[in-house]
């Protein structure tokens, strides 16, 4: 049992997709530009990291090594898709707002890096639990930069108001710069914090 | 892997099928909610332009659908609505269609029934740059239009003058505006209204 | 579609400098981080991301505009156009067509230049995955460009990525001399010196200009 938890927590924190095999940057900044944007991106991941580890290590003894990548690159597709069809379905705005980056997970390198590096050789139940903490790592990376970017770049954060009506907000921070710079001091700080035990 | 002796052509080709007739499947079964969340965005916009609120999905399309009359052009489009409240012309609302620096621009014009002021405007779609050009859907840049009258006095259709300028330099009660940083959005929009405005006095000079 | 009237070469010179993949919508930050360690990768990797881009995003427009999308199969006969809809496969088929044309290029360089095919190794198939080639696809359908703007497009974002990955690995080679805290090394300070790239990009703001 706590062989399992540990391929669930493992991705979270000590080997987070983001940080540690700096994998899967592109669409994380895109969408932190509200909190709420930055939630259901981080639910896309993870349903579809997770999803694509069950298939993908339900598909282990047919898959050859030949076409294995094409495999995989349809089973995350397709549940891509599947992901960005449902927002369609049932929250309509928020597809909207985050445009072509819900489809965009398809070449995020998480997805494809844990079904080669985990997936394809592990069983179904431990494989859901990589994909949901790959997921979640993820998720909370863009939780962190989003708080910061809508709170101070917009004065608000999930749409409530946290900052007084008339202070102008950093704009900056809005804006990519803010982004990339966010990121580096979260890396920055996370290393420190690493080191610290 | 591959403990199979089926050949990858096979298994490819079958997972290809498992996953198009899947997404097939899914298209179909959800494409009704879809198109009914497309129309249900249009519709939100309609009422809160006419200023009703407090009206959940279901009554917000059956409001548009009895007090909004659709006018169609040629083509089938919608050429404007007409709202009617208790038999008498409320607004008129006009469609917007513009280009931005980055993608069309999509919104809604409302004018008053004697076709002469502006009542409000919203923006459905763009693609501009978030914190500069997508303030243009923005309430405190969309308020600056309401209440402009577009018409001169003399009564006489004057050719087209609302125009919005560079941000800080509007003079006058027909210039508004524009936002800073914004330029070629701007650019875009005023040439969405103009074009929209230059409908809306078309109809005015062709009579009630 | 309507919006055909933002020249090409504007468009190209938007998705340089203005419009920049990279600097201001995030895509292609993968190998970006990865490859600017050396000019060489950088090079080599960028003029590759150029080609692909191109020619898959006229590709891809194509077949879009002719297969996949809503109304796209008007000219089968028997109105068997209309009742077919396969835009829910765009997002697969854009991916495939990138990928197999990764692999055609692949092919074709071992054969005629193994020399360059050496020293790409094995940075060709991660083109297949870097975000910024599918993002141009993915926004070239949002934004209803006609086909040559959508070809500018591609050429211009191309270039644009490899203009970025160009300075970055300029710029990390002038770190190497630099103190760099220590927790900042690699992707830390690799990120803080693309957001001041992306806010030294925003000064092109003005540039362009639509009729």
């Amino acid at each position: 049992m706590s062989r399992h938890l540990a391929t669930l927590v493992t991705p979270i924190w000590k080997e987070n997709p983001i940080f540690f095999h700096v994998l899967g940057i592109c669409s994380a900044l895109a969408v932190t530009t509200r909190v709420s944007n930055a939630l259901v991106m981080g639910a896309a991941v993870t349903c579809t990291a997770a999803a694509t580890g069950v298939f993908v290590s339900l598909l282990r003894p047919v898959v050859h090594r030949s076409v294995r990548l094409v495999v995989e690159m349809l089973v995350i597709a397709t549940f891509v898709i599947l992901f960005d069809l449902m927002l369609k379905a049932f929250w309509y705005d928020m597809s909207r707002q985050l445009g072509p980056y819900v489809g965009l997970i398809v070449t995020n390198c998480i997805l494809l890096g844990r079904a080669e590096a985990f997936a394809l050789k592990n069983p179904v139940f431990p494989s859901l639990l990589d994909g949901l903490g790959s997921g979640l790592g993820y998720t909370w990376v863009l939780l962190v930069v989003a708080v910061f970017r809508e709170s101070l770049g917009a004065g608000t954060l999930l749409g409530f108001r946290v900052l007084p009506e008339g202070a102008a907000p950093a704009q900056a921070l809005f804006l990519p710069p803010g982004a990339f710079f966010l990121m580096g001091l979260l890396v920055w700080g996370l290393h420190a914090v690493r080191r610290r035990p | 892997m591959r403990e199979t002796r089926v050949p990858p052509a096979v298994i490819v080709g079958a997972v290809v099928l498992a996953c198009g007739a899947l997404l097939l499947g899914a298209q179909l079964g959800f494409a009704e909610r879809v198109a009914r969340n497309v129309r249900l965005a249009q519709v939100r916009l309609l009422v809160e332009l006419v200023g009703v609120t407090g009206l959940s999905d279901a009554e917000m399309e059956r409001f548009v659908a009895d007090n909004l009359r659709e006018e169609k052009d040629d083509d089938g489009r919608v050429r404007r609505w007409v709202y009617l409240r208790e038999s008498t012309v409320g607004a008129v609302l006009y469609p917007m269609e513009g280009r931005g620096l980055w993608g069309p621009i999509h919104g809604v014009l409302a004018v008053s029934p004697e076709l002469d002021t502006v009542l409000g405007l919203r923006i459905s779609r763009h693609e501009e740059t978030p914190g500069l050009g997508a303030e243009i859907e923005a309430a405190w840049f969309l308020r600056r239009f309401e209440g402009l009258r577009f018409v001169s006095d003399d009564e006489t259709c004057s050719p087209l003058e609302l125009h919005v300028v560079k941000a800080g330099t509007a003079q006058g009660p027909l210039q508004v505006d524009g936002i800073s940083g914004a330029t070629e959005t701007i650019r875009g929009f005023d040439a969405m209204l103009g074009k929209t405005l230059h409908e809306v006095l078309r109809d005015r000079r062709a009579g009630p | 579609m309507n919006p055909g009237d933002i020249s090409p070469v504007t468009i190209l010179i938007a998705a340089i400098f203005t419009n920049n993949i990279l600097l201001s919508h995030y895509l292609g930050m993968c190998s970006f981080i990865a490859l600017s360690r050396r000019l060489d990768t950088a090079v080599g990797m960028g003029l590759a991301v150029t080609f692909v881009s191109t020619f898959t995003t006229a590709l891809n427009w194509v077949i879009y505009h002719r297969v996949l999308a809503r109304g796209a199969l008007s000219w089968l006969p028997g109105g068997l156009g209309d009742r077919v809809q396969l835009e829910i496969f765009a997002l697969i088929v854009f991916i495939a067509v990138i990928a197999a044309f990764v692999q055609v290029v692949e092919m074709i360089l071992e054969r005629f230049s193994p020399a360059m095919h050496q020293a790409l190794g094995l940075f060709l198939p991660l083109i297949t995955v870097n975000c910024a080639i599918l993002g141009v696809a993915l926004f070239m359908v949002i934004r209803g460009y006609g086909f040559f703007q959508a070809v500018a497009y591609g050429f211009g974002s191309g270039l644009g990525w490899l203009l970025a990955v160009l300075l970055m690995a300029g710029l990390r080679r002038r770190l190497r001399f630099s103190t760099v805290p220590r927790g900042l090394e690699g992707v830390g300070i690799t990120l803080i010196v693309t957001g001041i790239m992306a806010m030294a990009f925003m000064a092109f703001a003005g540039m362009v200009r639509i009729q």
